[in-house]
């Protein structure tokens, strides 16, 4: 048997993929993200923090959170295929450098914070403005990203600030009175 | 055996070919076929279909995998194309990608193709004016160039008839350097758009800011319904290719109008290699055809060809078409062919707020985009220290923001609920270049394309004329804005190669005299008359007007001669 042929017997048996060659370099080999990415090898749990940042920077009113619109992944797709592989890095290191700081401020991990205290730590990133550190740029680049997902999912588009495909009219003397985003003819793009 | 040649040749010979489908070449089918000729179209790029072969046209936003971006990897691969401002995710797979389609830079300059049944005309920014005599006795009056051995009487009801099948929404404003045509109503100015052009009415003799004059449907004829065509819906997505046929293209348009004609034979996929040349009959017969995936080689034949090939892959070809007669390329006796290329420039923009009117904004969307600034500039005499001059756009509009602070229930909240900013207004300059010598293309010596094709070596430029016209255009902007209260003003210099205005014209260009020129006044090459040129290459000069419209209206005055021309030779 050689190797290639034992490496896929052995995803067969564990029924994970094998992803060959970046998570030879992790220590620990962790389970991938649940989206495939290119550029960013997030795991597993590294996802489920970003989910749970993203949950206190729009959490769930009587609206939807970002949990329930799965704005982590609309994070990760954009940065993966969109973003700048300096961008990428940043994010990744920032990504890393919350969870230890949560474990220096709490002694847990940042998902097993209070909702207080995971939004007194964001808090603190979002008043340094410039992204200073990596830590603040994951921040920044999460939270522009997640809003983005937020004002562009279907959710919002058809009950928020709705999105006409076909107006079919054009007035340029509105009364801006007459404005109302959540109903269906409100006519801004 | 021989029988079976003769049909073959027989299959493969028509009564005009028409080289590209592009917006002129459209035009060139629709005017052909309707006068009874059997035309074939060649194409290099892929067949689109009306509709069918729109994939993104009824994509809601949240339905691209990218809200819109190109991702990382594709602009990397594709510098140039990355350049252009509609491709994005919604129309990239109407763009000719860099590396598909290489050609040599010896000078920075992006080329903006789309290889596809439409060309370009499926994805351009419709906007339609009518040439004057000012821009027709340019060349002549300020000694650049040639004389254009045409006028605007010459065009003026070719224009008419073309606007009347494309559908040009616009008003009749009256004025010498911008003839009215035969208009659907025109999209209206918004508030601060009318405020403006009142302002600058009064300030300025000879300064109008107008409805901008488009290629859609504001009111649909009967002719636009017996193409299939409807009322512009005003998405503004039109990039993707328009579900109600609302602006012109060739695909909603002139190319289906042929085909029930029964007389158009189109084929996609077909790289046309060579116009061939015949010394016995001292004319062009056909034309050399390379399938774009086997590269298997054809032969076509017609005793009459346009060439709409899109401008400079028009001089591409007719560079290529080498025989005895004609060693540097076909009707290419003066040596002329593929200089004095000239563009539009599109390198400068302003930007401004304005704080009146907070209580009125825009409902729906503006096709046209807005207001349209004539050419002010030396238009009746010379007046300043740089030729010609410069049209401009003027839009105003108004954009939601939300307080971008904080996280959590407050920061969705103030998401959930955004607020109208104050009115964004901008202009962006459209300045006629000067055709010179200098500026030209031509074969690159070494390299050729997978097709067997040489590559197309370009060299263009600024000059000094545009650079003094770019300054002229931020200093009389910059006073008009102050003068209107606008506040925050900014000029931008996007340093943008040539090319990327999508306005490239000349090298093949029409005059008087065969010593200066390669087509006369009916766009045949003087040298070869049964070959017409009517795409961007046949440009004189450039104006500052879109040219698409003078195209189209230059292509059925050409087919009418070229059947008339025919039929005076059967007589």
């Amino acid at each position: 048997m050689n190797r290639r042929t034992a490496l896929r017997n052995l995803a067969f048996v564990t029924g994970t993929a094998v992803v060959l060659p970046a998570c030879f370099h992790e220590a620990v080999q962790e389970a991938p993200a649940s989206i495939s990415l290119r550029h960013l090898p997030v795991s597993a749990s590294q996802e489920a923090l970003l989910a749970e940042v993203c949950e206190t920077i729009l959490p769930k009113t009587d609206t939807p959170g970002a949990k329930d619109l799965r704005l982590h992944l609309y994070v990760l797709r954009m940065l993966d295929d969109c973003g700048k592989l300096k961008d990428q890095q940043a994010f990744l290191n920032g990504l890393k450098q919350l969870d230890n700081a949560a474990h220096q401020q709490h002694n847990l991990g940042f998902a097993a914070c209070t909702p207080q205290q995971k939004l007194a730590m964001l808090r603190g990133l979002d008043q340094q403005k410039g992204s200073p550190t990596d830590l603040a740029h994951f921040y920044h680049t999460t939270k522009r990203l997640a809003a983005a997902g937020y004002t562009k999912s279907k959710y919002f588009m058809t009950q928020e600030v709705v999105y006409e495909l076909v107006p079919s009219r054009y007035n340029g003397y509105f009364p801006t009175k007459k404005l109302d985003l959540a109903r269906k003819h409100h006519g801004q793009s | 055996m021989a029988n079976l040649n003769i049909d073959s040749i027989k299959a493969r010979t028509f009564d005009a070919i028409v080289i590209g489908s592009g917006i002129s070449g459209g035009w060139a089918a629709k005017e052909l076929t309707d006068k009874g000729l059997k035309t074939l179209v060649v194409e290099r790029g892929r067949d689109v279909k009306h509709i069918k072969d729109y994939p993104t046209t009824n994509l809601y936003p949240w339905e691209f995998a990218h809200n819109g971006e190109i991702p990382q990897d594709i602009q990397k691969a594709n510098p140039v194309i990355n350049r252009c401002y509609a491709f994005r995710e919604d129309a990239m797979h109407f763009f000719v990608k860099d590396a598909e389609h290489p050609y040599v830079q010896e000078k920075p300059f992006d080329w903006i193709r789309g290889y596809q049944v439409g060309g370009k005309s499926l994805m351009w920014a419709r906007q339609t004016q009518r040439w004057s005599n000012f821009d027709f006795e340019g060349p002549a009056r300020d000694g650049f160039a040639v004389d254009w051995p045409i006028r605007y009487q010459d065009l003026a009801p070719w224009y008419s008839y073309v606007e009347k099948f494309a559908g040009i929404s616009g008003h009749a404003d009256g004025l010498p350097q911008l003839p009215d045509g035969e208009f659907l109503p025109a999209f209206p100015l918004n508030c601060v758009e009318d405020y403006f052009s009142k302002h600058v009415k009064s300030k300025y003799a000879n300064r109008h800011v107008i409805s901008a004059r488009c290629a859609h449907l504001s009111e649909p004829k009967a002719i636009h319904a017996q193409q299939g065509r409807g009322q512009c819906q005003n998405r503004t997505l039109c990039q993707r290719g328009c579900p109600f046929g609302g602006y012109f293209s060739s695909n909603s348009s002139t190319i289906p109008w042929a085909m029930r004609s029964g007389h158009l034979t189109l084929r996609p996929d077909s790289v046309v290699h060579s116009i061939l040349y015949d010394e016995q009959q001292g004319r062009a017969t056909g034309i050399r055809v390379l399938d774009a995936h086997t590269k298997a080689v054809t032969e076509y034949y017609a005793p009459i060809l346009f060439v709409n090939a899109g401008a400079l892959n028009t001089n591409l070809l007719l560079l290529n078409s080498i025989s005895h007669r004609f060693p540097q390329g076909l009707g290419n006796d003066n040596g002329l062919l593929g200089k004095f290329v000239a563009f539009h420039n599109y390198s400068a923009r302003i930007s401004a707020e304005y704080e009146g009117f907070q209580n009125l904004t825009t409902d729906g969307r503006n096709p046209a985009g807005g207001g349209y600034i004539p050419r002010f500039r030396n238009v009746f005499k010379q007046e300043t220290n740089f030729l010609r001059g410069y049209a401009a756009g003027f839009g105003a509009s108004r954009y939601f923001g939300s307080d971008s602070d904080g996280l959590g229930a407050d920061f969705k909240k103030s998401l959930e609920n955004p607020t109208l900013g104050p009115w964004q207004v901008g202009s962006h300059m459209m300045g006629e270049t000067i055709p010179k010598e200098t500026n030209y293309v031509r074969l690159d010596p070494k390299h050729k394309d997978e097709w067997g094709m040489p590559l197309l070596s370009v060299s263009v430029a600024y000059d000094d004329n545009d650079a003094k016209m770019k300054q002229d255009f931020y200093e009389q902007f910059t006073e008009m804005y102050t003068k209107a209260g606008f506040t925050n003003i900014k000029t931008i210099n996007s340093k943008q190669a040539p090319g990327l205005d999508i306005h490239e014209m000349g090298g093949v260009r029409m005059g008087h005299d065969p010593k200066t020129s390669l087509l006369n006044k009916w766009n045949q090459l003087h040298a070869c008359p049964n070959v017409y040129v009517t795409d961007g290459a046949c440009m004189t000069s450039t104006s500052t007007q879109n040219p698409s419209l003078t195209y189209m209206a230059l292509t059925a005055r050409a087919v009418d001669h070229a059947v008339q021309a025919a039929k005076r030779r059967d007589a």
